[in-house]
């Protein structure tokens, strides 16, 4: 590739790569669910891309802006269902980014993505219950975070195969 | 495409988190005995051996709460998707259902404490 195509590149991956998690995004929450809350979370297997090659804070910064703009578009912006989705945002990227040192050694982007999907979903019951239910309604945890796991699990799994390589310090053979 | 391979912290994780997020089952089922309905104007307790309609005023309009028969639901909603009466009837302790865009919220207490003597 020519050096000032590869610059160009370089320069709009960033763009590139949100407008990609927003559309995941938006695609997603137009998609009928049995329940709106809970969605795949398909945006996160760019968060998660951009996580592992970028580092956290990058990561941060996607994932604050899929949020916010994809709230906008899919009208919750400026109802309280925008503090349950950042806060879900910031819980699973806090949650994900500690454990960005034992990837990919000892965790599997599944192992992150289950583990950050675990904490969006109970970020996201907590800050309703501080919203709305002052007192502790644990009855749903369950109903809320189990289905979350396995969601992590398939966006895990997704993200496992578009990464390109994985980096693995073991010598390759061949 | 890359392959996917187990590591190994995965199961660990995935069995830590799937057994905290079911801790709620493993605790014996309380039944219910009040539900606290919260709108943005405050609180009304409302005893599971009641029967009463509450016709709630939030932001997007009215959410009728309907508590009859021991279980409370919520009737009707002037929100968008209707989440909150899909959710249908609670009866127990620690269950909720709540109408977000309306700020409208129920869920239900056990026996003892403070919720007795208010009764």
């Amino acid at each position: 590739m020519p050096s000032p195509v590869r610059r160009v590149v370089e320069r709009y991956r960033g763009i590139g790569l949100l407008a990609l998690a927003l559309a995941l995004y938006v695609l997603e929450g137009l998609l009928p669910r049995p329940v709106p809350w809970m969605r795949l979370g398909l945006s996160n297997i760019v968060v998660l891309v951009v996580l592992v090659r970028q580092g956290p804070l990058p990561a941060l910064r996607l994932s604050l802006v899929r949020t916010v703009l994809g709230s906008l578009f899919l009208g919750n912006l400026l109802t309280p269902i925008i503090f349950m989705n950042l806060a879900g945002s910031v819980a699973s990227w806090g949650a994900m980014s500690a454990l960005l040192p034992l990837y990919p050694r000892r965790v599997s982007l599944v192992g992150v993505s289950l583990t950050g999907a675990a904490f969006h979903a109970a970020a996201q019951w907590a800050t309703a219950i501080l919203v709305l239910l002052p007192g502790l309604a644990w009855g749903l945890l369950p109903l809320v975070l189990l289905p979350s796991l396995a969601a992590g699990v398939v966006v895990g799994l997704i993200t496992a195969a578009v990464v390109p390589q994985e980096p693995d310090l073991r010598v390759q053979p061949g | 495409m890359a392959r996917w391979r187990l590591k190994p912290l995965d199961i660990p994780l995935a069995v830590a988190l799937s057994a905290a997020a079911a801790i709620p089952w493993m605790l014996p089922e309380e039944p219910g005995a009040t539900a606290v309905v919260t709108y943005p104007g405050g609180e009304i307790r409302v005893g599971l051996d009641e029967e009463r309609t509450l016709v709630l005023e939030g932001p997007v309009g009215e959410t009728v709460v309907r508590i009859e028969g021991g279980r409370a639901w919520v009737e009707s909603s002037d929100c968008p998707q209707k989440l909150c009466v899909k959710m249908g009837g609670i009866d127990k302790a620690g269950e909720a259902v709540w109408c977000v865009p309306n700020g409208v919220g129920v869920r239900i207490e056990g026996e003892g404490g403070v919720d007795a003597v208010t009764r």
